[in-house]
């Protein structure tokens, strides 16, 4: 079979505008590629910056492993700043893997790819197809460019200049091309450059594929990228801050984008055997509705923010599966694809995974630690380039005017510093996007505490002659703008659920921005609600979302719902939030939780598969499914479901380890089961006796006690008049939400736990909670005369609280596969003892002292009665 | 390469077309050819 495989990379294509295309017939080719192949999703990573994805496309990695950490780089030789090249990357390329191997390659416009790689094939870099705008300047192919570059003499006519492009280029895109006014509006000059650039880069493909031997063939084109940067905000339909002329010149431009890119996977095609492997994919999607931003916000890269979290992907070939959707896939996966089609080893240091799922026949994959390691020729560079001439004028202005980079600063090592900073940002990004916090906040911290330059008035006259100042500097201010690095340790004491830091930085970034542009609504919400201010953080939402609806401001809300058990409102707000955006897999997850408490398990489980189609790393969303299949009674798929959600998380899911456990005894037993409770002993479970104060709760841990449960108590409080026997508590139950760690001590004991703390235990372990019930009414009556009230006043307020509490509790045990759960009425132990007794000691599931243990009732203690 | 696909036909013009530019590396050559035809043409 032949192992031939063609990457071609889309920059920014997006399903959302394909799908109407070839509804419509106008992306032909990618239709035919689609019937013969699979398609699906591919998730983008964190920050979505392209170099840092294409590389993670080519090298299986992270970037903090691949090295590529952002559009620019710092010198080696510590002169200035330019364009990323190689030379960033530090971890080898599939086809640098590949060279290894014997395979040849040809690798065209890959960014970034300059200098060209001596591999065995063709690289045609980065660099190739960047020529000046001006027709009278000279455009050199400069030395690195090609490999090998002998090839230069060949191929260095396929460049096309801006000034080539015609009305016949033009008009298909812009049909009212001719009313723009090109004085002021510089849309054509972008359009210009863009098409010129990627024909070139066609151009070179297309001659490689014909020339050139290959069994790898990799090409990447930013056309739809950059037009969409340029032209998305024209695109229908129609926003209202956009003047009706220019929507109705420039309206089909980001649709003719997707067109001209077709028509050149069509030509591409002509190109290669059947039994070629082909795919098409893209490293992120593109706003195309209600989320386009039309006003930039002032920091580096805030174009990237137009960057939507789903690209796409497709894939035909010998071996791949027949018009099917596959899910789940992730940039990184490329590369351990590929080298699983080719039979070579995966690295254990890459973070991808082959995706098996798209073939017809599996191939075993191989395991190699890392090919890092591994000696030899791999077609790499052999030291660092370090010419001047890698500083590219043309490439840095591209970059500014995409607004992914600011204008460098006049002095050279403000520049470099401020590159410096970025980079680290960036890599502070990545660690955040891992969940790394530690080495995120390391990163960041140096960040913050750096000492940094401000500018002076010689800067800032300086700055002034060649453009006005667009971000507003002013002499006094930093050369770095700290407040990016203040709102990602934001977001990390917020993921970290430390708010009393959280409040810190957001105070911090309200004194440092004066204006407070930033929008923190959402961390002032997630501070308040860590408080347990929970009507304060509703109220912020709602304001926000009165303010401007979005998805983001419903899914909020929702969430806030879900805290307070308040299910059908949360359910209401997050299926506004699905209006907003019907492809967000935390949407469907969430959903599908509040549909599961509302008892609508076939709608829970449609709603967590969608979240799964979207995202198939989604731990969470598999434990919903088999939440909601477990309820339906699908036991089978209940089990796979629950399987996956625990082998996907990175940290052990308890809660998906202890639900397998119990499908798999019902599936043992196959029998109707009403609860959870199947009375079995469980090695280290942890006794919990629970209900509201007054329950009976120290009268059940002092039976338990006699009967041969070990019991874990401090005996700091002691016995009173209102509970002669003793309390039987644990101190550090009181401030279980704060620390948990303590209930190592409690496996195969008993502690009390009074209801409302319920919530706080760690579903690490399993739990055979004895929840005593006693007549609210008595209840009340006891603890007001407890605290020295009359007991014959019975506060209303008291009676709903607790209401809630046993209601919660009731939610609380359904939700819980660790918890098994028995009621156990006061009276009835006092009145009907051995009955209560016998109950007991079955759900326990050890034989207890059942003489000792009735010895402890003393009924003249059973004084509030209602 | 696909030996059993059509090939296809272009009339080029001075001012090209996108299918033409789509075609790639023969499509781009095809077409200077064809201005620097008629440039000549024009010139004598």
């Amino acid at each position: 079979m032949s192992k031939k495989v063609l990457l071609i990379g889309w920059d920014a294509a997006d399903w959302k505008i394909i799908w109407p295309l070839i509804a419509k017939g106008q992306m032909p080719a990618l239709k035919k590629l689609i019937s013969r192949g699979v398609y699906g999703n591919m998730s983008t990573m964190n920050p979505p910056y392209s170099p840092m994805l294409w590389s993670s496309v080519a090298t299986g990695k992270t970037p903090d492993k691949h090295g590529v950490h952002g559009f620019i780089e710092v010198m080696p030789n510590m002169k200035g700043i330019r364009p990323v090249t190689v030379n960033s990357r530090k971890s080898k390329a599939l086809w640098n893997i590949l060279h290894h191997e014997g395979y040849k390659s040809n690798v065209v416009g890959w960014w970034p790819s300059f200098p060209a790689e001596p591999i065995n094939g063709v690289v045609v870099s980065d660099k190739f197809q960047k020529v000046k705008l001006n027709p009278k300047e000279k455009s050199p192919i400069v030395k690195g460019t090609i490999h090998p570059e002998s090839l230069t003499k060949d191929i260095h006519d396929l460049r096309m200049f801006p000034h080539e492009i015609t009305d016949a280029h033009i008009l298909p895109f812009i049909p009212k091309a001719s009313e723009i006014d090109q004085e002021k509006d510089k849309g054509l000059q972008s359009f210009a450059k863009i098409m010129a650039e990627n024909t070139s880069i066609h151009a070179a493909s297309t001659y490689v594929m014909r020339e050139k031997e290959w069994d790898f063939m990799a090409v990447y084109y930013d056309l739809i990228d950059h037009f969409c940067h340029a032209f998305m905000k024209f695109h229908p339909p129609k926003q209202k801050q956009i003047p009706q002329t220019l929507f109705d010149i420039y309206k089909d431009a980001v649709v003719g984008a997707y067109r001209y890119q077709d028509m050149m996977l069509d030509r591409t095609m002509e190109m290669v055997d059947d039994d070629t492997t082909v795919i098409v994919m893209s490293d992120h999607g593109f706003e195309s509705g209600h989320r386009r931003i039309l006003k930039m916000p002032k920091y580096p890269a805030a174009p990237a923010l137009e960057h939507r979290q789903f690209g796409m992907f497709v894939a035909a070939g010998p071996n791949i599966k027949k018009n099917e959707k596959v899910f789940g896939l992730s940039l990184i996966d490329i590369t351990p694809t590929i080298l699983n089609i080719f039979d070579l080893p995966i690295g254990k240091d890459m973070d991808g995974k082959p995706a098996l799922d798209i073939f017809k026949e599996i191939k075993k994959p191989k395991y190699i630690d890392s090919w890092e390691n591994v000696e030899g020729d791999f077609g790499q560079h052999k030291t660092t380039e370090e010419e001047d001439q890698l500083s590219d004028h043309e490439t840095m202005q591209q970059l500014i005017d995409l607004g992914y980079i600011d204008k460098p600063e006049g002095k050279v090592e403000n520049a470099i510093l401020k590159t410096r900073c970025d980079l680290k940002h960036n890599l502070a990004r990545v660690y955040l996007g891992k969940k790394d916090y530690e080495k995120s906040k390391e990163l960041l911290f140096e960040l913050i505490n750096d000492k940094y330059p401000v500018y002076k008035k010689e800067d800032f006259k300086k700055a002034e002659e060649e453009k006005p100042n667009p971000q507003g500097i002013k002499v006094g201010d930093t050369i770095v703008d700290v407040i990016p690095y203040y709102m990602d340790l934001l977001t990390i004491s917020l993921a970290e659920k430390e708010f009393h830091k959280a409040e810190i930085y957001l105070n911090e970034l309200r004194t440092r921005d004066k204006k407070f542009e930033i929008n923190t609504y959402f961390s002032e919400a997630k501070i308040l609600l860590g408080k347990g201010k929970v009507k304060k953080a509703l109220d912020i939402l709602t304001k926000a979302k009165n303010n401007r609806p979005n998805s983001e401001v419903w899914y909020q809300i929702g969430k806030i719902y879900m805290q307070l058990n308040r299910f059908e409102e949360a359910k209401n707000a997050i299926e506004k939030a699905l209006e907003f955006e019907v492809d967000r897999a935390r949407f469907h997850q969430s959903l599908a939780v509040c549909l599961i408490r509302l008892g609508n398990f076939e709608e829970a489980a449609e709603h967590a598969l969608t979240s799964i189609e979207l995202v198939k790393y989604f731990p969470e969303a598999h434990y919903t499914l088999g939440e909601a299949l477990e309820k339906l009674g699908d036991l089978e798929n209940a089990k796979v479901a629950y399987d996956t959600a625990a082998k996907l998380k990175p940290k052990t899911h308890h809660r998906a380890e202890k639900a397998i456990e119990n499908v798999e005894e019902k599936l043992e037993k196959r029998q109707e089961f009403t609860d959870k409770n199947n009375f079995k002993f469980r090695k280290n479970q942890i006794v919990i006796v629970s209900g509201l104060p007054r329950s009976g709760t120290s009268l059940m841990m002092q039976m338990l006690n006699k009967g041969g449960v070990k019991i874990l108590t401090d005996e700091n409080r002691k016995a009173d008049k209102a509970n002669p026997k003793g309390y039987f508590e644990y101190d550090p139950v009181m401030s279980i939400h704060k620390d948990n760690s303590w209930l190592d001590k409690a496996k195969g004991k008993s502690v009390k736990v009074v209801a409302p703390l319920l919530k706080f235990l760690d579903p690490k372990y399993r739990y055979k909670v004895i929840f005593m019930n006693r007549d609210l009414t008595e209840v009340v009556k006891s603890q007001q005369k407890m605290i020295g009230k009359d007991p014959e006043t019975l506060p209303t307020r008291l009676f709903s609280a607790f209401e809630k509490h046993l209601n919660q509790v009731e939610i609380w045990k359904e939700k819980e596969p660790g918890v098994e759960l028995i009621y156990l009425n006061y009276k009835d132990v006092l009145e009907n003892t051995d009955k209560a007794l016998e109950k007991v000691a079955a759900f326990i599931g050890i034989s207890m002292n059942k003489e000792e243990m009735a010895k402890c009732i003393d009924k003249s203690l059973y004084r509030n009665k209602s | 390469m696909n030996q059993n696909k059509p090939k296809r036909e272009f009339k080029i013009t001075e001012k090209g077309s996108l299918g033409i530019l789509a075609y790639g590396d023969i499509g781009i050559r095809a077409w200077r050819k064809v201005k620097k035809e008629l440039y000549k043409k024009d010139s004598e």
